[in-house]
């Protein structure tokens, strides 16, 4: 079920291409709006550039998460999917990796911009990037996907989403901000180890917290 | 058999459905009538959890669905009064889609076969968010087709359908009438309900305020015990 489920979020993007368009474009033009804002020595960009692009990725995600819930509630056709036997935690975790996967996606052609624009060099250790971006982005999706199926239903959830979730996500990206930070310094693993713990256990905490409560915050 | 035991609803501070009681037989059709807001489409939501309930019991053939997994839904087929399709996919997609959730795999012979039925054009492969009213209700009606069902819930099925789409409605439900199925229907159509249901209650300010037995032929004007 939730292979199909995903499916359909993917093939629905793959239809319409509204989300993936609007969180590239959207990134690409506050990327280009650093760039030609900031003119600073190299290094002392290296010291902005992870707050930046964690502030990119924040905005860009919230994009994602907003129009993947309003999508469902066009032809309210998240009432035929609640009341279909599809169990609600199935339903939370197809809409955090869907999300995910946006995120990812978005990310891989933004990402380069940002680096290219901003003159950044490329981190020694790649491999410590990657995990640290892909397991902030499943704590953004975790937060994101179960506030969006809390204020869905509201009138002005377009709104009230971004107001909740940053102040939610706010330990979050302080972790991720001090991990690429690090990662981009060449810091030893030890060093920055603490943020990472932060990162991983706000990633599991939100997304057992989305599954068990999914099923009472879906309905009306 | 369902049954609804006390079933109390409020959104905010305004109470939209006051202790309801209700049983549909097997193979009964039940219709329900009353003003708008006057909490028929709620109680039809509460049935099949989208909407939680305040209080109350709703069971199915003995089984609570209110506290039951998602199996438990699995005989209840709910047509709202939205469509409850995906806009940017064709019909053809979002019936597929629609059966996949239900666990089943239809050949895409057999979901040509259902659009057909209901009088769409299978070759149609545009996003029915280019679909009117009428052809979104005939795509739901589709759905009936494709799902089994023990008991249908069906909100304000005629809305936006033509003569002709009115008549295959009528036709379809006296089909599901031979199968010994159970069908709850909403509608402001009294005269309409009245030809195609065994039962008709009234929804008034949530509370039941008649029901009448066989279409018009026995009429009790006082709440009625349902259970």
């Amino acid at each position: 079920m939730l292979a199909v489920l995903v499916r359909k979020d993917l093939l629905i993007e793959f239809r319409s291409r509204e989300i993936l368009i609007s969180m590239i474009t959207f990134g690409a033009a506050i990327t280009l709006l650093y760039a030609f804002s900031f003119r600073p020595s190299p290094e002392s960009m290296q010291t902005f550039a992870p707050g930046l692009m964690w502030m990119v990725f924040l905005f860009v995600s919230v994009l994602a998460l907003h129009r993947s819930h309003s999508l469902e509630k066009e032809f309210d056709a998240f009432s035929m999917i609640l009341s279909a036997p599809v169990e609600r935690s199935v339903l939370f975790i197809s809409k955090y990796l869907s999300g995910f996967i946006f995120l990812v996606v978005a990310q891989m052609v933004l990402l380069p911009l940002f680096f290219l624009f901003l003159q950044l060099p490329l981190p020694a250790n790649l491999a410590q990037m990657v995990a640290v971006f892909l397991l902030v982005d499943l704590g953004i999706s975790a937060a994101g996907s179960l506030l969006s199926g809390i204020v869905m239903r509201v009138r002005v959830n377009e709104m009230l989403l971004p107001l909740m979730l940053f102040p939610m996500v706010t330990p979050l990206l302080i972790s991720a901000v001090k991990s690429t930070a690090s990662i981009m310094d060449n810091q030893p693993f030890n060093q920055w180890k603490l943020w990472f713990q932060l990162i991983v256990s706000f990633v599991i905490v939100f997304s057992l917290i989305g599954y068990l409560i999914y099923d009472y915050v879906s309905e009306e | 058999m369902l049954s609804i035991q006390n079933v109390n609803k409020q959104f905010g501070y305004r109470p939209v459905l006051r202790d309801v009681s209700l049983k549909i037989k097997d193979g009964e059709f039940l219709g329900l009538v009353g003003p708008n807001g006057s909490g028929k489409s709620t109680l039809l939501r509460i049935v099949v959890r989208v909407v939680s309930c305040d209080g109350g019991s709703i069971s199915w053939n003995g089984n609570s669905i209110l506290n039951a997994g998602a199996d438990q839904r699995r005989p209840l087929l709910y047509l709202g009064h939205e469509p409850g399709f995906y806009p940017p996919l064709s019909a053809a997609e979002n019936l597929h889609l629609i059966a996949k959730l239900y666990g089943l795999e239809p050949s895409p012979a057999d979901v040509e076969k259902n659009l057909s039925e209901v009088g769409l054009d299978p070759a149609r492969s545009g996003p029915i968010r280019q679909f009117s009213r009428g052809m979104l209700q005939r795509l739901a009606l589709a759905k009936a087709l494709t799902i089994p069902w023990e008991l249908l819930l069906l909100d304000e099925p005629t809305t936006g359908l033509d003569k002709q789409g009115k008549s295959m409605l009528s036709q379809l439900i006296e089909t599901w009438r031979k199968d010994d199925r159970s069908l709850l229907l909403v509608s402001h159509d009294e005269e309409w309900l009245s030809s195609h249901c065994d039962r008709i209650v009234q929804l008034s300010n949530g509370r039941i305020q008649r029901s009448e037995v066989d279409g018009t032929k026995s009429v009790q004007t006082e709440l009625v015990e349902e259970a």
